[in-house]
């Protein structure tokens, strides 16, 4: 299957825009689409947006769904001689990458959701980490996406995107929660931070991410959930000063209230 | 033999790793892709890694660092195992029970999840058939043992008496009524003012004074009696205490509380509720007993008809009879329905009815 000619654009809020060749056809998460020239055929279909028999696309849908994904894939398609243009934006502030499934093996492990979009026929499914630690304490959970086929795969996650390769043997610790993506071939795990005070004091928490060699991974700088905190926090920060106002008002009128009542 | 296909990772390829074909060729294994190359199968360390815990991986030293080989797909790995000599092969051996241990426990667990799930569905669905089936394994002599148990909880809370008019009345109608019968009946009369009647494991029927005062004749009384004497004949009592009793077990191992289900059980002996299916038995089975026996079987439907005219005029006073054997406007049209399908040359009971009530024991009138 041919790569997909694209461009990245943007540096923090990035979109993709992919050349499509004469008869090409990408998928992309519904409402991914920025823009697409005039003449791109535009579908929407169940599952991964290929050919599979009617269940197979409802089977293919839920496997989507359940990894933060869209049950309907947009599929866009250049039935014209000439090449077009169609754009996929990324959903939040953060990178993309560029996958060729073939050079990594075929099958690429994502975190729930970072799927954006591909060459048509790339398949979206279910990676369940089968090891009970890791999946309570990874910071991925148990379900994870397993993005395969031959074509490219557009991934995206908040912050910023590192690849990270290991020799074999070679083994990374990770801050949980930081994985983004990783090749089939890499170990997950997690493991104890290593001693108490570090546990209470250095602020990683418990457990951190042990990812193993041979392969290539990706790590995000700063996960939706600890991007989503600090937001929460600002916010509720905020808040917290109008409620002190309020209570500052409260007073004032509870003293006016009783001073009138103090009157003769 | 099939091709064994593999990742090879070494410190001057792609990170990605590059596809290889993998070969023994007696105690060399060939590696073929990125050039040719051959490695002593002795200096391999086995590994079992990835995502899922399900690749295989070889590793060497060499020179510049750490090569690798990884085999992913299962039909490489048994090929693999195969072709291998004897002394890696049963390295390869521990990898791949490795794999199938972590791809089983998974198995097992979700196995042994649903097989619990569908066990307690099964038990809820056909708690009434399972019931049934432990009550008919019951023996005889236990089932009298339980009803006397029974009989002297009842003893502690009302007076029973198998003397007097009343109770002689009672016992000469059922001993019509249970003619060949297994069991070995016994008849009380309690002194109880509540309009009910009941029967307990074993043969052991008890009509309260209520009822016997209640009743408009010794034909509504034998009504009554046929019903009951149909939840002995057929167990009901007894599959509601197992019934009872099961779900008493099972709070009691939730609970870790053992004299829950003592208090249950107890507790369940006073009302013991029939289903209706059961109730529905008893009401047809009952019929026929009444016209075998000779006596009208109108009196079934004559006696709930007076009890919900009863409550009706009482108002939230609703006879004990009642509350456990819920005398629907449709079981009383059913009931009479049957009783115009049976044919019976029946002779109404001569007795003489007032007297019987005269005759029972404490003032219930």
């Amino acid at each position: 299957m041919a790569l997909l000619t694209h461009r990245i654009e943007g540096s923090d809020l990035q979109f993709v825009e992919i050349t499509l060749a004469a008869g090409e056809a990408v998928v992309g998460e519904p409402g991914a689409m920025m823009y697409a020239d005039e003449a791109v055929e535009m579908d929407t279909r169940m599952g991964d947006g290929d050919d599979a028999s009617f269940f197979g696309r409802i089977a293919a849908g839920f496997k989507r769904a359940f990894t933060g994904e869209n049950f309907f894939t947009s599929v866009f398609t250049n039935n014209t001689s000439r090449p077009l243009r169609v754009a996929f934006a990324a959903p939040s502030p953060g990178k993309m990458v560029v996958v060729d499934l073939a050079s990594i093996g075929g099958t690429l492990i994502c975190q729930r959701g970072a799927f954006l979009g591909g060459t048509r026929g790339v398949r979206v499914g279910v990676a369940f980490k089968k090891r009970l630690r890791a999946g309570l304490f990874g910071g991925e959970g148990f379900v994870m996406q397993r993005i395969s086929g031959s074509g490219t795969a557009i991934i995206h996650a908040s912050g910023t995107l590192a690849q990270i390769s290991l020799r074999a043997g070679e083994s990374l610790k990770v801050d949980t929660g930081c994985l983004a993506a990783l090749q089939t071939s890499v170990t997950y795990d997690v493991m104890y931070v290593g001693k108490l005070k570090t546990s209470i004091l250095g602020g990683e928490g418990l457990f951190l991410a042990q990812l193993k060699g041979p392969g290539i991974v990706w790590l995000q700088s700063l996960p939706m959930k600890r991007l989503r905190a600090s937001l929460l926090g600002a916010s509720m920060a905020q808040s917290r000063g109008a409620g002190g106002k309020m209570l500052y008002f409260l007073g004032i009128i509870i003293f006016v209230i009783y001073s009138l009542a103090q009157l003769p | 033999m099939s091709e064994i296909t593999g990742t090879l990772h070494s410190p001057q390829l792609p990170e990605a790793g590059v596809p290889v074909r993998l070969q023994f060729l007696g105690d060399l294994l060939r590696i073929e892709g990125a050039g040719t190359q051959d490695v002593m199968a002795d200096t391999l360390e086995v590994s079992v890694i990835g995502f899922n815990d399900d690749t295989l991986q070889l590793a060497w030293q060499e020179g510049d660092g750490t090569h690798a080989v990884t085999i992913a797909d299962a039909v490489s790995q048994r090929a693999l195992v195969a072709s291998a000599p004897a002394s890696l092969a049963r390295k390869l051996r521990g990898g791949r029970g490795d794999i199938r241990f972590h791809r089983g426990k998974w198995s097992v667990v979700i196995g042994a999840l649903v097989t619990c799930v569908l066990l307690v569905a099964l038990v809820w669905w056909q708690s009434e058939a399972i019931t049934e089936w432990i009550a008919n394994r019951v023996s005889m002599e236990t089932e009298l043992r339980i009803g006397e148990h029974a009989l002297t909880q009842i003893e502690t809370e009302t007076e029973l008496t198998q003397e007097g008019l009343a109770a002689k009345t009672v016992a000469e109608i059922g001993g019509r009524l249970t003619v060949g019968s297994r069991y070995k009946y016994r008849w009380y009369v309690s002194n109880d003012k509540e309009v009910n009647a009941f029967a307990l494991p074993g043969g052991i029927i008890v009509v309260n004074a209520g009822l016997i005062a209640k009743a408009g004749s010794a034909d509504e009384l034998a009504g009554v009696l046929a019903h009951e004497i149909q939840h002995v004949e057929h167990r009901h009592t007894l599959q509601q205490m197992i019934h009872a009793a099961g779900w008493a077990a099972v709070l009691a191992v939730v609970l870790g509380d053992v004299s829950a289900i003592t208090a249950i059980v107890v507790h369940q002996l006073g009302n013991l509720h029939n289903s209706r299916q059961l109730e529905e038995q008893a009401d047809v089975e009952g019929m026929k007993a009444l016209a075998r026996a000779g006596i009208p079987v109108e009196g079934m439907a004559a006696m709930f008809r007076r009890l919900q005219s009863e409550e009706a005029r009482v108002g939230d006073d609703t006879p004990g009879l009642l509350s456990s054997h819920p005398a629907t406007a449709e079981r009383i049209v059913e009931l009479e329905r049957l009783s115009k399908t049976l044919r019976c040359t029946c002779r109404s009971l001569s007795y003489d009815w007032p007297a019987v009530q005269a005759a029972l024991p404490g003032v219930v009138r």
